[in-house]
């Protein structure tokens, strides 16, 4: 497949993106990618993957516990809220809003669901950002370089 | 529907692609206004912009949020410490420091006590970096809180790259950066 194909086929995608889940920031983490920092990218994104990951390990633990220490569960959230909220992960975001407000009621079930929601939306969000460095990478490999894509309001 | 169609081939035998762009009814409200454009990669004008050599400290637990914040002071320009902590802020601060920013919504660790032990550290205001909150917490309460320790500015995050721009460049210009909250 041409560049230029490749190209536009990435813009496209990053639109999509734009629309469903992660607002501008998708757009800015790449404004951030230059000479001095070539593979921002895919660090933020990767950085992303392994913090959500050990986090909700850690959330799925602390709430298997016979006494569950909702203060610990809390600051794990909070933590998942910031990185989600930092790279435009909306969706995740709000999800951990809602599980906090259950963790203060220290309500087991209504925070397992949360979990399970999170967890949801979360592969949701991994997904499509896989996608979108698979994309990139492609363009890379091909010589070209990534499409700036300019918001007009 | 206010599109145009054309076809791509490589050549005989090639086959070809049909590509059309057309218009659709149905965008999201808050799109309404918006316009997405493909434009080959050029430099993008910074204008008043970058902050060459600016020495920023930024204190934040949080791993992703740390490394998007020195994402953006970095594209400005700017150079960039990072800690996690707050002994490793207080241990790290010196007066060659211009901008501190604090991630202060972190549960446990206290943004408003590094201000004021920031305070004590650098008694001369000159020698005193400019100290920031960077909150996701949208109230009064803490902002109040922030003032009341002796801080510079809070801001709102997340923080976009054009806000960072302008966030320190009001901050350098004024000294005082309060976001309306």
């Amino acid at each position: 497949m041409e560049v230029a194909q490749m190209q536009r086929r990435l813009v496209d995608y990053t639109k999509t993106l734009f629309m469903e889940f992660l607002g501008c920031s998708v757009l800015q983490l790449q404004q951030l990618q230059d000479e001095s920092n070539p593979d921002f990218v895919v660090e933020v994104v990767s950085l992303f993957f392994d913090d959500s990951e050990k986090l909700l390990n850690d959330l799925s633990t602390a709430l298997d516990q016979p006494n569950v220490d909702f203060k610990k569960v809390d600051a794990h959230v909070h933590q998942l809220k910031g990185s989600s909220s930092s790279i435009g992960a909306q969706r995740v975001k709000d999800a951990c809003v809602t599980f906090r407000n259950f963790c203060e009621e220290q309500n087991i079930d209504a925070t397992l669901r949360c979990l399970q929601q999170v967890k949801h939306e979360y592969y949701l969000v991994k997904n499509k950002l896989e996608t979108l460095l698979r994309l990139e990478q492609q363009i890379m490999a091909a010589g070209g370089s990534i499409p700036m894509i300019e918001m007009g309001f | 529907m206010e599109g145009h169609i054309w076809i791509e081939s490589e050549g005989l035998g090639k086959g070809s692609t049909a590509i059309f762009m057309v218009k659709i009814g149905s965008i999201p409200e808050r799109l309404n206004e918006s316009k997405l454009v493909f434009m080959p990669k050029v430099p993008p004008n910074h204008g008043p912009t970058a902050f060459p050599g600016l020495k920023v400290l930024v204190m934040d637990e949080n791993g992703v949020s740390r490394k998007v914040t020195k994402g953006h002071l970095v594209h400005l320009g700017c150079d960039v410490t990072m800690v996690s902590s707050s002994e490793e802020c207080l241990r790290v601060a010196s007066n060659e420091h211009k901008i501190v920013f604090m991630d202060v919504c972190t549960p446990g660790m206290d943004g408003y006590e590094i201000a004021i032990c920031m305070h004590e550290k650098f008694t001369k205001r000159h020698e005193r970096p400019i100290i920031v909150a960077l909150t996701g917490n949208t109230d009064k309460v803490t902002k109040e809180s922030c003032m009341r320790v002796g801080m510079n500015g809070v801001i709102l995050k997340p923080v976009s790259l054009d806000k960072m721009r302008s966030v320190l460049s009001d901050l350098l210009e004024h000294r005082v950066l309060f976001e309306a909250i």
